[in-house]
């Protein structure tokens, strides 16, 4: 085939506006010569072959050339995708999805064929992504954990490709992303609109099971924060779908540890999808693996997105402290100023300031005083407090030894005692052989209330623990003498003593100032004086800063609440859910200065609580160590990390979930209602792989050719062209003399 | 002179006197449990309001909790020794020595870092010589802070006792003075010489006619124990919980 075509070869666009001008202006001349001077008919003769002659001359400089082209035609390009997500890998009793799209192409050979002579044919594989693929690698290709219809639309078929006939869509019409949440009225997004505008081609599309009956009951999504404050109330947000089975009454249950927190009743209409709002209101601080499930129903297709577990880390928004104190002195005194200063504790405070041998000598209404609420501190109330402070409290005459085991048991669950001394606290206040004592880091002895001056001195393992830095370690020999002490019978087992009496012995070692205990769950701290007010003031008087007092006080409320930044170790999980077969990853960061001896790992799965993986943590030269498990098996984790040395007193636990189900597989029902508006929305057409063939595609043909070899002959090259023109220019200027012209 | 022993209330008082004393070795072995109140030196030196200060401490004993020394201990203002002692009582017949600037710099960082001093002026004499005096220190001391009348609602107020007001030998101004920093009034000046109300002799009675009689020195007792509290216990009574309590006593 071929053709011929007449081109300029000068013709840039400034020499056209030249020409343009020079000629018009000459024109314009010529104009003024013949006007009035002849009968109108003679003036029109004559200016009109000057502008004929003008206007070949302008030709002529604009080289006007003919082109002879030898052409072939062109194949447009034909799109076909097939969508090759994890859904596309469900059957049941059938096939696969992916099969039977698979089985349909082959015979669909014949019209592909046909297809191929026509049109480049382009093969796609999309999940989440799509990529080009050879059509034969499709039944290898692995699963993905999502799939997203418009953005493999928007890879396959660029917007207003020129040479693209059409998109042929192979799919079931699950969409996990930017089409999950299209209802069944079948309306596109906007968003997804506009992309399928933008296509400017038809898309065909094929749906896969769209008539198969599919039962499933599913957790289809869970949106929780991450996070959540302790002791308000969390709400998770449950979706619920039904597919093809009708829910009556199910419960939906959130589990922590086994324990049941929140359910509802849920009821669903087949192709259903229900929202569900737990609540629960989480009562202790860290990181926590919750489950969400639904009992399974008979028939049901798929059995693992019945349950989906998640971590959530329970901060504190504030911290809230009991602080309970026998009697007003300057010790008190300068502690609750530095509990109240503190904007993030919510201090609750009972001061004695009557006992029942005091006569204030008037009625109670001239008093500011209240009753001690001893049963509501101690009954309901005590859970919610994260920190009880005894500061010089002595339990006897208000009946708290009665609520004393009940104390004992909230520090065993997870919560923190501080007591601190006076002539009414630990064992001069009554405390030995209570069920305090259980908890506490010293063991006591009646009357151990010792009143001398003597200045507290950092035990080794003191100088290294967070408790006690105050920034320069020179601060504690600058700190005033205290002065007194409580002298303990002995340090109790798995306690640690941070300050001690420089001479005073308990046991063969130096008898505990400050001592610190891990109890079960919780934490006790114990500090044997009332003296530390002199810390602040006294060292104040002394040009020292009052800072450093207080900066130990946040550190050991901090520690007592097993703030991250307090602990020795940490150990972070890189993210709390990890998709099926990606590898987790763990951080170990080791506090500095701190002796670890020599650190292990341990993996459980929390359903079982079966250890999985154990192995040795080591550390490089900064303290860290990144570790990374591969190929863990579906479901929620536990992990940590501890010292061989179990007096070590290092450990560090995080939680993580590996997801046994994509996102995908929540939402398994085919949509061949989505693919349907795919194809009207862009002019296709709608099929199924079950009862449609490809011979009725919708395709865009436009005629396409390649140039395969093209000749170029400028005119000036054919004499009659140079004769027209000179013709012209000479039959103008016989006219003129003709008319008396010169 | 009152002769002390010439009755059976005398001996009776001497008695009592010991066995107080005794009480206060006995306190002595409670370490800082034990309150002890720091009093400046007047010039020229005297125990001016001693005997009321040391009432004061015998009430406070008796009818709280609070743990105090009967005996106040003199400090020198210049000295670290202030620091000891975080409630500092200053009453001086005449003019209050004037200080030097160590002083004054010393006494600002006992103030600034967390101390209370009480003023009571002896004289009762608003303009009168010790109140000028005191007023010219604390000017020196807290340039760009004065003293202004402390608001009934202040929780001075009710650290212990619901006060209607602050009582003393003579009313010469019905309201508190102060100097606040920040949300805690660092100085507490009272001008009805609340201490001179509370003054005994050694044999019991009263050193001291009150002009409003036994409410007036009542009401003194009062407002001095509630002063202590508000040293040793800050802001406490302001804690939410105290709140209905307190609002339902006021409206009886």
């Amino acid at each position: 085939m071929s053709d011929s075509l007449l081109v300029f070869e000068n013709a840039a666009w400034w020499q056209v506006l030249l020409a343009v001008g020079v000629l018009g202006a000459a024109l314009g001349l010529a104009c003024r010569g013949v006007w009035g001077a002849l009968s109108r008919a003679r003036q029109v003769w004559l200016l009109a072959l000057r502008g004929l002659g003008f206007a070949a001359l302008g030709l002529l400089l604009m080289g006007p050339a003919i082109q002879q082209r030898q052409l072939s035609p062109l194949k447009s390009r034909l799109a076909i995708l097939v969508d090759t997500s994890e859904s596309m890998g469900l059957g049941g009793e059938r096939a696969r999805r992916l099969d039977r799209v698979l089985g349909f192409l082959k015979d669909q050979a014949g019209a592909l064929a046909r297809l191929g002579e026509r049109f480049e044919l382009d093969w796609w594989a999309f999940d989440r992504r799509a990529e080009p693929i050879a059509a034969d690698s499709l039944e290898q290709r692995e699963l993905g954990p999502a799939t997203d219809l418009i953005r493999a639309l928007s890879s396959a078929a660029p917007s207003r490709e020129r040479d693209l006939a059409g998109v042929v869509l192979f799919s079931d019409g699950t969409d996990s992303e930017r089409l999950a949440g299209m209802g069944e009225d079948a309306r596109l997004p906007d968003s997804a609109s506009r992309v399928i505008d933008e296509l400017g081609v038809p898309v065909n599309t094929f749906s896969v099971d769209a008539g198969g009956h599919f039962s499933d009951l599913a957790i289809s999504d869970l949106a929780s924060d991450g996070f959540a404050f302790i002791r308000n109330a969390v709400e998770i947000d449950v979706d619920v779908t039904a597919t093809g089975l009708r829910a009556s009454s199910l419960p939906l249950v959130l589990e922590q540890d086994g324990r049941n927190l929140a359910s509802a009743s849920v009821s669903l209409e087949p192709g259903e999808t229900r929202r569900v709002t737990l609540k629960f209101v989480p009562d202790r601080v860290g990181e926590f693996i919750y489950r969400v499930s639904i009992p399974v129903q008979p028939g049901e297709r798929i059995e693992g997105n019945n349950a989906r577990s998640f971590v959530t880390r329970i901060v504190r928004d504030k911290i809230r402290v009991l602080h309970l104190v026998g009697r007003p002195a300057w010790d008190e005194r300068f502690l609750r100023q530095v509990l109240k200063r503190n904007p993030n504790i919510d201090l609750v405070s009972f001061f004695i300031l009557r006992t029942l041998s005091d006569a204030p000598g008037v009625s109670q209404d001239e008093l500011s005083l209240i009753p001690f609420p001893v049963v509501d501190l101690f009954g309901k109330e005590l859970p919610t407090f994260d920190i009880v402070i005894f500061q010089n409290f002595n339990h006897g005459p208000y009946q708290v030894g009665f609520f004393l085991p009940r104390l004992r048991d909230y520090v065993r669950e997870g919560g923190a005692l501080l007591m601190l001394g006076g002539d009414l606290s630990f064992g001069s206040g009554g405390y030995s052989l209570t069920a305090i004592e259980e908890v506490l880091p010293v063991e006591l002895q009646p009357d151990d209330w010792r009143v001398q001056e003597y200045r507290a001195i950092a035990t080794p393992e003191g100088t290294h623990h967070p408790v006690l830095d105050l920034g320069d370690p020179g601060t504690w020999e600058q700190f005033p003498p205290l002065g007194s002490f409580h002298l303990a019978r002995a340090v109790a087992p798995g306690a640690r003593v941070l300050l001690a009496h420089p001479f005073e012995r308990v046991q063969g070692q130096r008898a505990p100032v400050l001592a610190i205990r891990e109890v079960g769950r919780g934490r006790s701290a114990a500090l044997l004086t009332d003296g530390s007010w002199r810390w602040n003031f006294l060292h104040a008087g002394r040009g020292g800063s009052p800072r450093a007092y207080h900066r130990f006080f946040h550190n050991l409320l901090r520690w007592l609440i097993r703030d991250p930044e307090m602990e020795s170790i940490a150990l972070r999980s890189a993210r709390t859910r990890y998709q099926p077969g990606e590898p987790v990853r763990l951080s170990v960061r080791l506090a500095d200065k701190v002796e670890q001896g020599s650190l292990r790992m341990s993996l459980r799965r929390a359903e079982d609580g079966q250890v999985v993986q154990r192995r040795p943590v080591s550390l490089d030269e900064s303290g860290r160590a990144d570790l990374e498990i591969d190929a863990l098996e579906p479901g929620a984790y536990s992990v940590r990390v501890e010292s061989s040395d179990p007096s070590g007193g290092l450990e560090a636990s995080d939680a993580f979930v590996v997801e046994g189900l994509s996102r995908e597989l929540g939402h398994p029902r085919p949509r061949p209602d989505i693919l349907r508006a795919i194809a009207e929305a862009s002019g296709g057409m709608a099929g199924a792989v079950e009862n449609s063939d490809m011979d009725g595609l919708r395709l865009r043909d436009p005629e396409r050719f390649r140039v395969e070899a093209s000749t170029t002959r400028p005119l000036l090259e054919h004499i009659w062209v140079l004769a027209a023109v000179i013709s012209l220019w000479a039959l103008e200027w016989f006219l003129r003399r003709r008319w008396g012209f010169a | 002179m009152r002769p002390v022993f010439r009755t059976a209330p005398g001996l009776l008082c001497l008695v009592l006197a010991w066995s107080t004393q005794a009480r206060a070795d006995d306190l002595s072995q409670r370490g800082d449990q034990q309150i002890v109140i720091g009093r400046l030196p007047c010039n020229p030196p005297g125990d001016v309001r001693s005997h009321g200060l040391r009432q004061l401490v015998w009430e406070l004993q008796k009818r709280t909790s609070v743990e105090a020394r009967l005996e106040p201990l003199l400090v020198d203002p210049a000295s670290q020794a202030i620091f000891r002692t975080p409630l500092l009582v200053w009453s001086c017949e005449g003019a209050a020595a004037d200080l030097d600037d160590g002083a004054l710099a010393n006494l600002r960082r006992f103030l600034t870092m967390g101390g209370t001093l009480w003023v009571d002026d002896p004289a009762a004499q608003p303009d009168g010589p010790f109140d000028r005096s005191v007023r010219h220190v604390l000017t020196r001391i807290f340039p760009r802070r004065a003293l202004r009348p402390v608001s009934p609602e202040h929780v001075l107020y009710k650290t212990f006792f619901l006060l209607r007001g602050p009582g003393g030998r003579r009313l010469a101004n019905p309201d508190i003075l102060a100097v606040g920093l920040g949300d805690r009034l660092a100085v507490v000046y009272t001008q009805n010489d609340l201490l001179g109300a509370l003054a005994k002799d050694l044999v019991g009675g009263w050193e001291h006619v009150v002009e409003g009689g036994s409410h007036q020195r009542e009401a003194a007792l009062f407002a001095g124990i509630n002063i202590v509290f508000y040293a040793v216990c800050l802001d406490y009574k302001n804690d939410r919980v105290h709140l209905p309590f307190i609002l339902k006593r006021r409206r009886l």
